[in-house]
């Protein structure tokens, strides 16, 4: 009995942490020593806001349109859907009020960018962190 | 035509990224529609009773480049169906951020009157094939000066203000209008959000110049009564557009209520305006909503300029009748209601349908309209 409920709790734990993997975390650059909230991230992804907390520039990078990254981030972070957020950068470019962030292809190049500029503020699927950045928040 | 568009803004751009490795980024979008009344003496929105594709399509092309340090410039070129596709620059400006929150904006600009104005053509971004016309009716698009925007977090609510001082110069479609300008223009607007809800307050002022041999002609008419004179001639004549719209977004729901009042200094030829609507959009899906809207406009003349006229004047009875006749055909209210049904096919394109029914109560004329057609993003 006792080896079978250890390996049911454990298929349930590796369950629990496979549907963990739609979590993404936003990182920033480790000297970056901001506090952000979900309302602060949002408005700098969503081009309201150019700068940080504390008056640095921020520049958010993406992922490319209809990745799972994209999606969980959009709907966690962003509350909204694809498509509002498609008509959303139309307003926004189609009045000159703003462009959308950079996409990147790979969790690498997010990693890379990040970990190299104080200024860029970006997000990879939970779990792809590595040590050279910091994470402000899962969502 | 792409490719004269094409070339046209990349050259524009490329004034100025002559010097630097700035790329250009282009992006557009465009309406294909079609629509017809459905009675033989019916028309709106310049719709006749036959099938017409030219109103309402149009294809804009959009080229920027980003130079860094927050500078930026834009070209947006538009070919409108309704112009006989005849590209012209809808927009053309220097961007630069002059800190973290203050834009400015240098050269031809979108004027934004009203709630949606200032992407009033970008038909993807909205329920309607285009916004109700009885708020969203403007002689100009676009104006020429200096904008500013200044963005600012109160809380949890997102404002922003924005201010463009400019003119317009010959902005009338009439071609027999020799002179048209809106000068100086300042358009001033501050939206407010939180959450489900955005509030926009709108104030615009302009003097307004209009002469064409109609309008000469009655002035011409009128020019013996002298202290009546400044009523019949259109020359820098103050006009105000005064607004306020909220959105309320709360999926699946979504409503819209808009008011805007426009005021002339008193003129024979012009009507103060009250222009409202309220859209009520259903989303079934991601990818289908149902929309229906109430919109109104009355425009009521000034008739207390009747009893300005010299009555010892010799030419009193005809100035009279000038008068009243001019009065009387800018009187008009009209009520509309508009059915829409918007169907997302494609991640960058949705198709929508329309049925509209009109009415003018006081020049008694009514239309239905069937409006279809694709909006794109690319």
């Amino acid at each position: 009995m006792k080896p079978f409920m250890k390996a049911f709790f454990a298929v349930l734990m590796l369950s629990l942490g496979i549907s963990a993997y739609a979590e993404v975390s936003v990182i920033v650059h480790p000297s970056n020593s901001n506090s952000f909230d979900q309302n602060a991230i949002k408005r700098i992804f969503l081009g309201k806001s150019r700068a940080f907390p504390s008056g640095g520039e921020a520049i958010p990078v993406a992922f490319k349109d209809g990745s799972a990254e994209s999606n969980e981030f959009t709907s966690s972070v962003l509350s909204k859907t694809p498509k509002q957020l498609k008509a959303y950068w139309a307003k926004m470019i189609f009045t000159g009020k703003g462009t959308p962030p950079r996409a990147m292809d790979s969790s690498q190049a997010v990693l890379d960018l990040v970990a190299q500029n104080p200024s860029i503020i970006g997000f990879v699927a939970s779990g792809s962190e590595t040590g050279n950045v910091k994470v402000v928040g899962k969502f | 035509m792409k490719k004269i568009l094409v070339i046209a803004l990349s050259t524009f751009c490329l004034m100025f990224t002559a010097y630097g490795q700035a790329e250009i980024t282009f992006q557009g979008f465009a309406s294909f529609v079609g629509g017809a009344t459905l009675d033989s003496d019916e028309t709106y929105l310049d719709y006749i009773n036959k099938l017409e594709y030219d109103n309402d399509s149009l294809y804009a092309l959009q080229a920027s480049s980003n130079l860094g340090d927050g500078l930026t410039v834009t070209g947006q070129i538009i070919a409108r169906g309704a112009e006989n596709y005849q590209p012209e620059f809808e927009w053309m400006y220097a961007s630069y951020n002059l800190t973290p929150t203050l834009n400015m904006k240098i050269g031809r600009v979108r004027t934004p009157f009203y709630m949606l104005s200032e992407y009033l053509e970008v038909g993807y971004t909205y329920q309607w094939i285009r916004p109700p016309k009885e708020v969203y009716a403007a002689s100009i698009t676009n104006m020429d000066g200096v904008s500013f925007l200044y963005n600012m977090p109160i809380g949890n609510i997102d404002s922003q203000y924005m201010i463009t001082i400019g003119n317009r110069q010959d902005f009338s479609d009439d071609p027999t209008a020799t002179v048209s300008d809106y000068k100086p223009l300042i358009a001033a607007n501050a939206q407010f959000e939180f959450g489900a809800y955005t509030t926009k307050l709108i104030y615009t002022q302009g003097d307004i110049t209009f002469k064409s041999p109609a309008i000469d002609g009655a002035t011409a008419a009128l020019s013996t009564d002298t202290a009546f004179a400044k009523y019949a001639v259109i020359e820098n004549t103050p006009v105000t557009f005064t607004g306020f719209a909220f959105i309320w977004d709360v999926s699946p729901l979504a409503v819209m209520f808009e008011y805007a009042h426009i005021g002339f200094d008193p003129l024979i030829f012009a009507a103060d305006e009250t222009r409202m609507l309220a859209a009520f959009t259903y989303s079934l899906n991601d990818a289908n909503a149902v929309t229906y809207s109430w919109s109104s406009n009355e425009k009521e003349s000034d008739s207390g300029l009747a009893a300005k006229l010299d009555s010892a004047n010799a030419n009193f009875a005809t100035h009279q009748a000038v008068v009243n006749g001019s009065l009387a055909a800018l009187d008009s209210e009209v009520t509309t209601h508009t059915l829409g049904y918007r169907h997302d096919f494609h991640d960058s394109a949705a198709a929508k349908i329309e049925f509209i029914s009109t009415e003018d109560s006081v020049k008694d004329t009514e239309a239905t309209l069937v409006r279809f057609g694709i909006d794109m993003l690319f």
